[in-house]
């Protein structure tokens, strides 16, 4: 019988290949999309680094006109790229959450905007104003009649404002005791517009060269933002790592799981050949048997048959094909037997038997035949006949008897038909009480003729005898 | 003497014009657009339907009202000069003391403010579902008429609102002869004596806050980013509003105490810079001043 449950675990195991393949597959790719998504967030937080590079840069500019344009688009864009790595799904793209982190950030660009708005008013002002300061001062310089110790101490003080601007050592003491001494002569000189307007402005811009050195030095000593940001980094960093880790791991028992499954499939596929081989053999033997071979499905039509059941019957393969084998029928078994046949082959019993059955040319032969249902499965898929054509047997059988019980020459009844022949005749008149007569008949001198011509004429004479006597008795 | 020279380069020596041309076009959601024009129109956004924000923002009459202080519903006066919506969209914030981020968070306010519009969103977005409005909505924005999505629509109408092609861009274009020698002349004062370290960038101005009353204490009532950070230091900082179309946007100052350009001139040099100005560079000034009225968009020319 074929195991069928071979070829199903096989296809299972296939099927499962095919299922692992395609998961292995959609993962893999669903990973790399959600690493390249995570790559995006790293890329905004670097161009965050980098602006937040600008921010500083910014903060510790000074003796240049700038535009304050460029700083608010850079703002901005910070402001937006901090709105896109903290949308809600971005931290679901991530293990862990990194909500805090960007809070953190959140605060210390808060912080960092107040310095550079700060920085900016000061800034905007400190710029026209130390301009302007220069002007008083060349102004007063040319002015006769501003008293030689003022001219002077405003150079001193010019001067001294630009080192401190600068951020060179101060003598912020000697700024202070030349504004004062300036003050003292705006007091006995209450109409000089321009020392006044010169002491006002410098007073001012040391406070606000003040307000730049001590936003630059929080910007030295903190550099929160910056802290942040890396933490950020950081974390991205780890997380791609993991990921990477991660996914390594996967692929790899991914992939060994795979060569596993082919294994297996392998070891299946030669066990299969192995059977193919068999089966090829079982094949070539079954087409070139003597016995016919039929086989049908489970209602009986014929789905198969050999050679030698197209020889035994003079069918053509494609006249039988889907037919019911009943077409050989002759008639000449009884009903019984075929009902005998199916009673068995409905309890799944293998039936032997004979049949006489009828050619395509309608003459009979006849067949001795094993047939049986195949299962699979606890079903009936098929049922197989073999039959082997025993006509010529029964002949030769027939004849044998004949031999045995007549003289061979003759062909009359030899002496041991006529010896059971003769009891069973005295049987019967001892039983009718009647009798009977015995016939001998010797023939005279048939030595004289076997000698003189020959055992031939002898032999034709016994025939002649034979026959003549034959013609002229009842037959029994 | 370095540090001299030095100085004298500070403005000069900047490589390229501290004030740029206005891009000519922002693109922008025609669609959302038409909406925020709409509703800029439209007298609903109010609680008793007489103010809209065209009320206060007359874009026939250079973006602003051309009143000291504008009246809200119930005639209410407010206490700060309306600034004008032109080119605001290249303001870094919204509002005198800077307390909206952006165009959609300045037009939240005036809508719920009890003495401008003295509506809420809660009550308008209800009036809204009741007009056509809420089928205009439901065609661009998923999720209908929300109060993102009705600021989203006037916010994206306002960025429309630009005057590009100012005789003073055409002039920084290339143009030449765009501009009179007088006005070039203001140019120069205006750079020299200091206006440009505030007033530059594209909206000459609208990228910074200072100190309202630099050099002297200018007695405003308001106290600008103080109102938003409680900040003492914050005192009297204001967002520097730009200077285009500044000749169509009388009164000036946020508490709109000058009616001239002339005096809003000498009161910025001698309060903000702290410096002499003559009436020969004051007129220079005034004259390049005007030159940087641009031109009223398509979509808003009568």
């Amino acid at each position: 019988m074929i195991n069928m449950k071979k070829i199903d675990s096989i296809t299972l195991v296939l099927v499962f290949l095919v299922f692992f393949i395609l998961t292995l597959f959609t993962y893999l790719l669903k990973t790399s999309a959600n690493i390249d998504e995570q790559i995006t967030y790293h890329d905004h937080l670097v161009d965050m680094q980098l602006i937040n590079k600008s921010f500083d840069n910014f903060l510790l500019k000074k003796s240049t006109f700038i535009n304050y344009d460029d700083i608010n688009l850079k703002i901005t864009n910070f402001d937006k790229k901090i709105d896109f790595i903290d949308a809600p799904d971005a931290h679901g793209l991530f293990k862990k959450n990194y909500s805090n982190i960007v809070s953190d950030i959140k605060n210390s660009f808060e912080e960092k905007q107040i310095f550079i708005e700060k920085f900016k008013s000061n800034s905007a002002s400190l710029l026209n104003s130390i301009h302007y300061v220069f002007e008083l001062n060349k102004l007063i310089q040319e002015d006769t009649s501003q008293t030689y110790e003022t001219r002077d101490v405003v150079t001193k003080q010019t001067l001294l404002l630009m080192k401190y601007y600068i951020n060179s050592y101060t003598n912020k003491k000697q700024i202070k005791d030349n504004l004062k001494f300036l003050k003292q002569r705006l007091k006995s000189d209450k109409n000089n517009l321009e020392l006044e307007l010169f002491i006002s402005h410098t007073s001012r811009n040391v406070k606000r060269i003040e307000n730049s050195h001590t936003i630059q030095n929080i910007l030295y000593t903190q550099g929160s933002l910056e802290d942040n940001l890396n933490q950020l980094h950081m974390f991205f960093e780890e997380n791609y790592n993991e990921n990477m880790f991660v996914e390594k791991v996967i692929t790899t028992i991914f992939f060994i799981t795979a060569l596993i499954i082919l294994f297996i499939l392998l070891i299946m596929y030669k066990r299969s050949l192995v059977i193919k081989n068999e089966l090829y053999g079982f094949k070539y033997a079954v087409q070139n048997s003597d016995n016919s071979i039929v086989m049908t499905d489970a209602d009986k039509n014929i789905t198969y048959v050999n050679d030698a059941f197209l020889e035994h019957t003079g069918y053509t393969r494609e006249e039988v094909i889907g037919e019911n084998p009943r077409i050989l029928k002759s008639g000449e078994i009884p009903q019984s037997v075929y009902n005998d046949l199916n009673k068995k082959l409905k309890n799944g019993k293998k039936w032997d038997g004979e049949f006489i059955n009828v050619r395509k040319d309608k003459s009979l032969y006849y067949e001795k035949a094993s047939i049986m249902p195949i299962y699979v499965d606890n079903k009936v898929k098929n049922y197989l006949a073999i039959k082997l054509n025993i006509t010529d047997y029964i002949k030769q059988k027939d004849e044998l008897q004949f031999l045995a019980l007549h003289d061979s020459l003759t062909k009359l009844p030899n002496r041991v038909s006529i010896e059971s022949s003769i009891d069973k005749k005295i049987k019967i008149a001892q039983r009718n009480k009647s009798k009977i007569t015995i016939l001998f008949i010797d023939l005279d001198r048939f030595k004289t003729i076997n000698d003189t011509l020959g055992h031939d004429v002898g032999d034709e004479l016994l025939i002649q005898t034979a026959k003549r006597i034959t013609k002229v008795i009842k037959r029994v | 003497m370095k540090y001299l020279l030095l100085l004298t380069f500070l403005f000069l020596n900047s490589y390229a014009e501290p004030i740029t041309v206005i891009p000519p076009k922002i693109s922008v959601n025609s669609e959302k657009s038409d909406l925020g024009k709409q509703l800029f129109f439209d007298t609903i956004l109010s609680r008793d339907n007489t103010v809209s924000c065209a009320s206060c923002h007359d874009l026939n009459s250079g973006g602003d009202d051309n009143l000291k202080f504008s009246f809200g519903i119930d005639g209410q006066e407010g206490d700060i000069n309306s600034p004008t919506v032109y080119n605001s969209v290249y303001n870094f914030r919204q509002f005198w003391n800077g307390s909206a981020k952006d165009l959609a968070e300045q037009a939240k306010g005036p809508i719920e403010n009890p003495i401008e519009m003295g509506n809420t969103f809660e009550n308008l977005i209800k009036t809204l579902n009741q007009t056509p409005y809420k089928n205009k909505f439901k065609n661009i924005y998923a999720d209908g008429i929300t109060k993102e999505n009705i600021v989203d629509a006037i916010a994206e109408f306002e960025k429309t609102l630009t005057t590009p092609n100012s005789p003073f861009d055409k002039y920084l274009s290339g143009d030449k002869n765009a501009i009179t020698q007088k006005q070039k002349d203001g140019y120069d004062i205006f750079k020299s004596k200091g206006c440009i370290a505030c007033h530059h960038g594209v909206n000459i101005g609208g990228n910074l806050y200072n100190k309202f009353g630099v050099m002297k204490d200018t007695q405003s009532k308001r106290t600008g980013r103080h109102e938003v950070t409680k900040n003492e230091a914050d005192k009297y900082y204001f967002k520097v509003p730009s200077l285009r179309n500044i000749a169509k946007t009388s009164p000036y100052l946020h508490d709109g105490r000058f009616d001239t350009l002339d005096d809003t001139v000498k009161f910025m040099v001698h309060y903000q810079l702290g410096r002499i100005i003559t009436q020969d560079e004051v007129d220079k000034v005034v004259a390049f001043l005007n030159s940087l009225t641009g031109e009223t968009p398509e979509n808003i020319k009568k």
